[in-house]
């Protein structure tokens, strides 16, 4: 039991911190960009990027265990990994719209942008690569979701900043934005003692 | 009924004015964490612009009937199978241990912002040949982009280009890596958008103004 955790903490933390998704791999940008702008849009789309990366990671759990061998899974990847997001996808939407219509309402706008986005299907992409246990796979696809949220809030918090006055014009918006978030990385590389 | 745009389609628009990498920043990921080198960087534009645009083109076959959510599924599912010969093609072209080193990269192309985002929202609005006049102008416009910061990163962290010599009296390695894509994309995005507002006729500013806010509201 206690393997299991620490395996589970262990990918967590490598998907939050070492492996962030955004910092570390640039995946996700444009969902970042996009969710930033409002607190609203940050809680939902991080919520549904938690929730279908840690379901999504334990089924691929499940392919890579059994098909793996096979001569042409590495190019079907992203094929099988596609149709298990897929399926999480149509299927939670069906269960929240039977049973939380109100809630289904509100994430119909912007709850495909947090499944289908290049953080999701890389996470799982990243997570089979590194192989490893069930227990290190959800807790790899969790830590990138959580991640992802942390990403999401450093960018928010420094939005108003990042689009004040006191930035060039021709710099405001999305080219500081991508400047912040490389010195973010480039801090992050330093503390984890990356080259 | 299904809506159609009226309005003409500009191939300066997908290059210059709604620039996927340097103006919207839509789908930047590839090229910062990819296009480390020139030769990186023509990998993933032509993965891109085969996938972008064969998908795309197969996607509006789909019957409109079909309930949005499952669409969706289906615009990835299509992807991913586009993917299998395109990568396959980019492999006997560029060789198979390149390919196999931005694999990561190459596979998260069939979830980009473009057929998953635009294809409801911009793409199929308009006729089939301004469709592919549009996607044509995007895909260049991203093709172009990625080139130019492969090049750069080429240039300024090996001081080659190819496999020309370029002799710089510095070296910087950090363009290898993610934080540096990151920084050099920011910063050709700030001059970019110098450079076009400044030489730009006030005209073609106000339309980029109208399309940025309407693309705030609808994304």
């Amino acid at each position: 039991m206690e393997t299991i955790f620490s395996r589970f903490l262990a990918a967590a933390l490598l998907g939050i911190f070492i492996e962030n998704a955004a910092f570390e791999r640039a995946l996700g940008v444009n969902v970042l960009l996009y969710a930033a702008r409002k607190r609203e849009n940050l809680i939902g789309i991080f919520v549904g990027v938690v929730y279908v990366t840690t379901i999504s990671s334990a089924l691929t759990c499940l392919t890579d265990r059994y098909f793996s061998d096979w001569e042409y899974y590495n190019i079907l990847i992203p094929f099988i990994y596609i149709f298990i997001v897929s399926a999480v996808y149509i299927l939670t939407l069906m269960l929240v719209w039977r049973f939380f219509p109100n809630i289904q309402k509100k994430v119909k706008k912007y709850v495909h942008l947090s499944v289908f986005n290049c953080a999701v299907l890389g996470a799982l992409f990243i997570q089979s690569r590194i192989g490893g246990t069930f227990a290190s796979y959800i807790g790899y696809g969790l830590g990138t979701g959580l991640g992802f949220l942390l990403a999401g809030y450093l960018l928010y918090a420094a939005g108003d900043r990042l689009n004040s006055e006191n930035v060039p014009e021709s710099f405001r918006g999305m080219p500081i934005t991508m400047i912040y978030i490389g010195v973010i990385s480039l801090a992050l590389s330093a503390f984890w003692g990356k080259h | 009924m299904e809506q159609k745009t009226t309005g003409k389609v500009k191939l300066s628009d997908g290059i210059i004015n709604q620039n996927m990498v340097l103006m919207s920043g839509l789908f930047a990921g590839p090229v910062i964490g990819a296009a480390t080198n020139l030769k990186n960087s023509l990998v993933i534009a032509m993965a891109f612009t085969l996938i972008t645009v064969i998908s795309v083109g197969l996607c509006r076959l789909l019957p409109k009937k079909i309930a949005f959510a499952v669409r969706i599924g289906l615009y990835a599912l299509i992807a991913s199978l586009v993917y299998i010969p395109v990568t396959l093609l980019t492999e006997l072209i560029f060789g198979a241990d390149m390919v196999s080193s931005i694999s990561l990269y190459l596979a998260i192309i069939v979830t980009n912002p473009f057929i998953m985002t635009k294809t409801e929202s911009r793409f199929f609005l308009r006729p089939v040949h301004m469709m592919f006049k549009d996607l044509a102008g995007f895909a260049i416009g991203f093709d172009l982009s990625c080139i130019l910061v492969g090049a750069i990163r080429d240039i300024l962290s090996d001081n080659m280009l190819w496999n020309t010599i370029i002799p710089l009296p510095f070296q910087m390695s950090a363009m290898e890596n993610v934080y540096g894509g990151f920084i050099l994309v920011g910063v050709l995005a700030g001059l970019f958008r110098f450079v076009y507002r400044r030489y730009l006729g006030r005209k073609t500013r106000l339309d980029t103004e109208r399309e940025d806010f309407s693309r705030k509201i609808t994304y």
